[in-house]
């Protein structure tokens, strides 16, 4: 393990988690017959991260998981968890994957599934698993076929946390729970998370999940990647400008900004922007971090904008020559 | 529940020794196809059984005609037809196999995504085809083989006697030997083969019902073509009633021809003529000067059989092959 | 002590968990030496980032209030709680007298808010008036 468990657990530490890598992607793309569900995209995701991959359906967010999870070979690029290949024994083990779809044997018992995941991984705890299973009163004897969706999601859950990963991949995890469910499994996820330092990466496209949730944010849309980094840095690195128009026209000195977004309604414009050098000083207008939902929308609307890795998303040259 | 959370130790090396133990994923995949698989075992042995009480009932038949010294007409009230129908349900066997457990054996976890939960254990993929096609085909040989024996062991008796069904029919070559074996596994896999290119179970056994009739109907063709033609000939003219040439008591007679002084063979419906001498003078013509049969001895069925299974087999392992190699890539 | 994380306040969460905090310490909630709960039992009850309860802790123990001790926890270092404003002091006693008088005087519990956040921002100018709001909400949520 990496260690890094205690640090969450453990209020005194730093914030930081592990500075290892979880995930670095190389170019990688992928291309079906009917056309390029993933194009060129390179990130890096550090360990300890509970991350957020979000874009519109169709995105490539299921592709992404699925190279990721060892489902799906690229068609261009490379992809490495925890430093080494996907395929590999190695990353096999450390990763766990939940697919949308949940698949469990319908007529194995509770029970049964849970044997499945002991049989399979070397390094199981059965305990865990049970634990998960027990907080929602699910019968272990209980074929998997009569359990409700919420329940045979917590059994999901349970098989993927017993493997004890230190990567775990979820795609769109939460989409057919309801609520009160979906925030118990939320619950369950980031304290299995907290506690044993898992690196989350999860797909969806409810900005409600992403809330207070993720630390992490991956943002892709039309098979390419838009935004890449921490939460909080990422918000940070924008500002929601408002202020009056003349006439359709913006104020000359947006220029000096990267822009992201303009929108206007009435007299009235809002511009999401990446502030330039000189700072936000001097313009018409009322400057504000944007939430994260507005800089999503800005740039979920805004195909064309150029996209933003921070720093520690950020995958170089030398890494990429090292892999 | 036991509080149990080291790692449980590999197969068979855990405990005191309870019987067989299966673990890892020979334990998954037996829990999966178990239905499957036990429906397979009870049915062999249901049908064990029958050929054993048929076998009892011929066997009762023949002591009463002075087995094994059997007198005349020992076998006018002899009734194989029990042999008949069971070998037509055998002959089903291999279809109805390949479309209840080889179609479904990937295409229902291809269906149902339950490939990916798999697939997203620690175990790698190859460890998961070699299993699910390792486990099947052992089923499949140990039923086929006990019920190739015990049909065997059934016909034996009238191996070399007259009556009864011979060893050329279906009845005999297609469910003794390794014939019925070979049939099943080429179809079965063949099924896997389909079910993971179509990744539909129902599709998946709609077309391996299609493959293995096909290859019941290419077999019914080409198994007397697996053996070495011997020829008999004569040279008695080929008027005369005793002029064809004597064969093996059961041979399997494949043509006939007339027999050439230069030893060519023609077919015997040259000189067709209208009366009796210019027939004659047509084969003095052709000097004919006897007849030549093809036919396959008896002593050749086991060479046949395990020629014809040969082949299949080897079909069969490349099929094996072909699974492992697409589905280690592709599968998901 | 059970933190409530409000997604549509607009307020951030690592900020909502200082601010109750900070209410919890003076209202006598949480009392020196109290451990406050892991960022796992945050997480699992709240479905919050643990990095955001890090977030408010460092930020409460900057401000003193709170203390980390490694393997062990957070823990409480000083309470916030004044005697006035205990639950039997006599300004709660006071408070209590005047809002049973808007009370019997018609007004609504909108409007004694009002009232009272608006009394609030002329008295303590210049200091943060969002926080008092916001406390000012909270402790109606209570009452």
């Amino acid at each position: 393990m990496n260690g890094n468990g205690a640090g969450y657990g453990d209020p005194g530490e730093p914030g930081e988690p592990g500075d290892g890598t979880a995930i670095a992607a190389y170019g990688i793309g992928k291309k079906y017959r009917r056309g390029w569900a993933l194009r060129d995209c390179s990130f890096r995701l550090p360990a300890g991260r509970i991350c957020g991959l979000v874009g519109p359906n169709g995105a490539g967010k299921t592709t992404l998981l699925g190279i990721a999870g060892n489902l799906l070979e690229p068609t261009t690029g490379t992809l490495r968890v925890f430093g080494e290949a996907p395929e590999s024994e190695g990353a096999n083990r450390r990763t766990a994957f939940l697919a949308q779809e949940k698949p469990l044997f319908r007529r194995f018992t509770v029970e049964e599934t849970l044997r499945l995941g002991r049989e399979l991984n070397p390094g199981w705890d059965q305990r865990a698993a049970e634990d998960i299973v027990r907080a929602g009163n699910v019968p272990m004897a209980a074929r998997i076929g009569t359990l409700s969706g919420g329940q045979r999601t917590r059994v999901a859950f349970a098989l993927a946390f017993g493997k004890r990963p230190d990567l775990l991949i979820l795609d769109e995890p939460m989409s057919d729970l309801d609520p009160l469910v979906r925030h118990e499994m939320m619950g369950t996820l980031l304290a299995e998370a907290t506690e044993h330092g898992t690196t989350v990466l999860m797909s969806t496209h409810m900005l409600s999940e992403l809330e207070n949730v993720c630390d992490y944010l991956v943002v892709i849309a039309e098979g390419g990647l838009r935004l890449a980094g921490e939460v909080d840095d990422l918000l940070e690195s924008h500002a929601l400008l408002t202020g009056a128009h003349v006439d359709g026209q913006l104020p000359a000195n947006l220029a000096h900004h990267t822009v992201v977004e303009t929108r206007t309604s009435g007299r009235q414009f809002t511009a999401l922007v990446r502030p330039g050098p000189d700072g936000l000083d001097g313009g018409a207008w009322q400057a504000e971090t944007p939430n994260l939902e507005e800089l999503l929308l800005g740039y979920l609307r805004s195909p064309q904008a150029a996209p933003l890795l921070t720093p520690s998303a950020r995958i170089d040259d030398v890494q990429a020559v090292a892999a | 529940m036991s509080t149990l959370t080291s790692v449980p130790a590999p197969t068979g090396a855990a405990g005191p020794a309870r019987g067989l133990r299966l673990g890892g994923m020979n334990w998954l995949v037996w829990r999966q196809h178990r239905a499957a698989f036990w429906t397979l075992l009870a049915a062999t042995v249901a049908g064990v059984l029958l050929i054993a009480y048929e076998r009892t009932q011929l066997m009762s038949y023949l002591d009463t005609q002075g087995w094994p010294h059997l007198k005349d007409g020992w076998d006018q009230h002899l009734d194989t037809s029990a042999m008949d129908r069971i070998s037509l349900a055998l002959g089903l066997a291999p279809v109805v196999i390949g479309v209840f457990l080889g179609a479904p054996l990937l295409a229902n976890d291809l269906e149902t995504g339950t490939a990916k939960l798999v697939n997203t254990q620690s175990s790698s993929r190859v460890r998961w085809l070699v299993t699910k096609l390792g486990i099947t085909v052992a089923v499949t040989v140990l039923c086929t083989t006990a019920l190739s024996l015990a049909f065997g062991w059934w016909w034996a008796p009238l191996k070399h006697l007259t009556s009864g069904p011979s060893w050329d029919s279906s009845t005999v070559f297609d469910n003794t030997g390794p014939v019925p074996v070979a049939l099943t596994l080429f179809t079965v896999v063949g099924g896997v083969a389909i079910g993971m290119l179509l990744r539909r179970t129902l599709m998946a056994m709609v077309v391996t019902f299609g493959f293995g009739v096909a290859t019941q109907i290419a077999w019914a063709y080409e198994r007397m073509s697996l053996g070495h033609i011997q020829v008999a000939t004569s040279h008695n003219g080929v008027l005369a009633d005793n002029s064809f040439p004597v064969l093996p008591g059961s041979a399997h007679m494949i043509d006939q021809f007339y027999l050439t002084a230069s030893g060519d063979y023609i077919g015997y419906g040259n000189c067709h003529e209208m009366t009796a001498s210019a027939t004659n003078a047509c084969l003095d013509q052709k000097h004919v000067v006897g007849w030549a049969v093809t036919y396959l001895n008896q002593s050749q069925m086991p060479g046949m059989q395990w020629l014809g299974a040969g082949i299949l087999l080897a079909l069969t392992a490349a099929l094996a092959a072909f699974i492992l190699l697409w589905g280690r890539k592709r599968l998901v | 002590m059970e933190f409530r994380i409000d997604r549509r306040s607009g307020i951030a969460a690592y900020q909502q968990i200082v601010q109750q905090t900070r209410q919890a310490l003076r209202l006598g909630v949480l009392l020196p030496g109290d451990r406050l709960p892991t960022a796992k039992e945050v997480a699992e009850t709240c479905a919050v980032n643990p990095n955001t309860t890090l977030k408010a802790y460092r930020e409460l123990e900057r401000e003193g209030l709170v203390e980390p001790r490694p393997g062990l926890g957070t823990f409480v270092l000083r309470s916030l709680a004044r005697p006035q404003a205990a639950a039997d002091g006599p300004l709660r006693g006071e408070l209590d007298a005047w809002v049973t008088r808007a009370r019997e005087a018609g007004l609504e519990r909108e409007d004694v808010a009002a009232l009272v956040a608006s009394v609030l921002e002329e008295r303590f100018t210049g200091t943060t008036v969002a926080a008092a709001q916001g406390e000012a909400l909270d402790m109606r949520g209570q009452g």
